[in-house]
């Protein structure tokens, strides 16, 4: 930043950072990660990778690879682990295995079985949580797309509860998607 | 998180915003009773890390190559290339064109150095960048300092996050509130992580072997257009690459990016190829050019070893003054070269450990005498191998 006195002198200044990372600098920035962010990323991974072809290590390490490669900006005020999150579900979104929402069409047999493969796994999440009705009102809710104070209000629980069984259902969806 | 039809793409959702929100004990903890255990994870994700960003710095290589020879007429080789580079910048000072010193030093260099020095740029040394996030995060995982996590300024941006519209499925995110609002919002307040990321300057080694004398251009350089065309291969960067770009990292355990993880702390220690004597050194003369690596006299049949653990990057005999060539793939983006071998005992993807034979000796090419030609590139710019290489 360069400033002009009222003498006439110019003085400079320390540059004003780049409003996104270099690759220099996502690459320390991941390589710095703490543990648990290294965990929570790769259960991220593998959470969105049960919707597309491919496994988490590919899904997380295309991610990263965007980043480093400047294909995907990262703001520099944001942390890195919802920055990579964001990038790991959009990959997952562009490589998801789309599932018709149409009736079945017999002349697309490859759409229903990927429709009765989908519907399987709802049933298997669902069924999951059939010794806990609180808790499967809340997977259903998460299901279509409930958050917050919604999926509380949904779920009847006052906060405590209602985070306990969160956790819960984390735990079981990692442990069936491990 | 945006809502859709997917209700298995909604349950990724949630539960992500659930993990990305956990305390950092809970997740340490949690990962504990996962199948590969913590440390399982922690190590896969680094090894994952690993190999993206070796075939993030392949990528940009390529691309920068190829945005090079994309200005110069085509089909071109190095050697043209060269006249065509060296060309420009002459009729540039005839013409009176001022050029800028440094923009002087590059346009003057060999497309194989500007790479390089892009190359350099885009990956600027990050050893001593320093973050601040891991340290909040190991504060954190105190459970007194998480109890006040939401209401801790210090733990919260210094200055608002920008929206983060580069990237929709982050804008998507919530940014880290200030703490007032954390403090306030509803039990979908997520956590504020932040982390500070500072840039550094290039390490004295990298401006060292920069500022080593730079060599001109010969038919050797074809190593590089050569390790770069079976690099390439091996990313397969095409539009419909998606499965195939993932594809060459298939042999996890044995590749370049898994070396990388193994002991990416140090450089890698080169061992002699073979003994003997040598007989043209780096940078000598070798028909009217600069020697790209060094000549060693070995009697025909002798055992070629490996310089270092790598993975074998390309066999064959395409170069003809180098005869049977061999290039092999190491950490931290160092590629040596064996040149007029007479056989090969490995083929290309092989993983090769640091002494192994890897070829017999021979008089293939131009040698006049059985030898053993041997380069080390840092990427695809030839290094001087006595930098490298024990006292012989």
């Amino acid at each position: 930043m360069t400033t002009v006195s009222t003498i006439g002198i110019s003085t400079t200044g320390p540059e004003p950072a780049a409003a996104i990372l270099s690759p220099a600098e996502a690459g320390a920035a991941i390589r710095s990660l703490a543990d648990a962010d290294k965990v929570a990323l790769l259960k991220v991974a593998r959470l969105y990778a049960k919707k597309t072809p491919y496994d988490h290590e590919d899904l997380l390490q295309e991610a990263i690879c965007r980043v480093l490669s400047c294909k995907r900006a990262w703001p520099r005020d944001l942390a890195p682990l919802p920055f990579l999150w964001g990038v790991v579900r959009s990959i997952a979104w562009e490589w998801r295995k789309e599932t018709p929402d149409a009736p079945p069409d017999l002349g697309d047999p490859e759409g229903e079985e990927r429709r009765a493969i989908a519907s399987l796994d709802v049933a298997k999440i669902i069924a999951l949580f059939d010794d806990d009705p609180a808790a499967q009102i809340i997977v259903r809710g998460m299901m279509e797309g409930a958050r917050g104070q919604e999926l509380q209000d949904l779920s009847g629980l006052d906060k405590t509860d209602y985070e306990s069984k969160r956790t819960k259902i984390r735990r079981r969806v990692e442990k069936l998607w491990a | 998180m945006t809502r859709n039809s997917d209700p298995l793409f909604n349950l990724a959702d949630a539960l992500s915003e659930d993990i990305v929100a956990a305390p950092a004990d809970v997740l340490v903890h949690d990962a504990g009773s996962d199948p590969d255990g913590r440390a399982g994870l922690v190590g896969a994700f680094d090894r994952i890390a690993a190999r993206a960003a070796a075939q993030s710095r392949r990528q940009r290589i390529v691309e920068r190559l190829r945005t090079l020879l994309h200005g110069l007429p085509a089909p071109v080789g190095w050697t043209s290339a060269m006249a065509g580079v060296a060309g420009i910048f002459v009729l540039g000072i005839v013409t009176g064109m001022h050029f800028h010193q440094a923009d002087l030093q590059i346009a003057a260099a060999p497309p194989r150095v500007l790479a390089e020095r892009l190359t350099d740029k885009a990956d600027e040394p990050i050893a001593g960048a320093r973050t601040s996030y891991a340290e909040n995060r190991s504060a954190r995982a105190d459970p007194d300092t998480q109890s006040n996590r939401a209401a801790t300024p210090a733990a919260a941006p210094a200055a608002p996050p920008p929206a983060p519209t580069a990237a929709p499925p982050v804008a998507t995110l919530a940014p880290p509130p200030a703490p007032s609002v954390a403090a306030g919002a509803a039990d979908e307040a997520k956590p504020v992580r932040t982390f500070d990321v500072r840039p550094d300057t290039a390490p004295p080694a990298r401006a060292a072997r920069r500022a080593s004398p730079e060599l001109q251009p010969r038919a050797e350089d074809r190593v590089a257009a050569l390790a770069m065309a079976e690099e390439q291969k091996r990313l397969d960067p095409a539009p419909v690459s998606r499965a195939t770009a993932l594809a060459p990292e298939a042999p996890k355990v044995a590749s370049r990016p898994a070396l990388a993880a193994s002991r990416a702390d140090s450089p890698p220690a080169f061992h002699w190829p073979a003994r003997g004597r040598v007989v043209a050194g780096f940078g000598s003369d070798v028909g009217g050019a600069p020697n790209n690596g060094i000549d060693l006299a070995v009697p025909a049949g002798t055992d070629i070893r490996a310089a270092e653990e790598g993975v074998v990057l390309y066999t064959g005999n395409e170069i003809k003054s180098l005869g049977n060539l061999i290039l092999l793939s190491h950490r931290d983006d160092f590629i040596t070269a064996y040149g007029h071998a007479k056989s090969f005992q490995v083929k290309a993807g092989d993983t090769v450990r640091r002494g192994q034979v890897i070829a017999k000796s021979g008089q293939t090419g131009t040698a006049k005498a059985p030898q053993l030609h041997f380069e080390i590139r840092k990427d695809t710019t030839p290094v001087d191998p006595a930098q490298y290489l024990p006292p012989g």
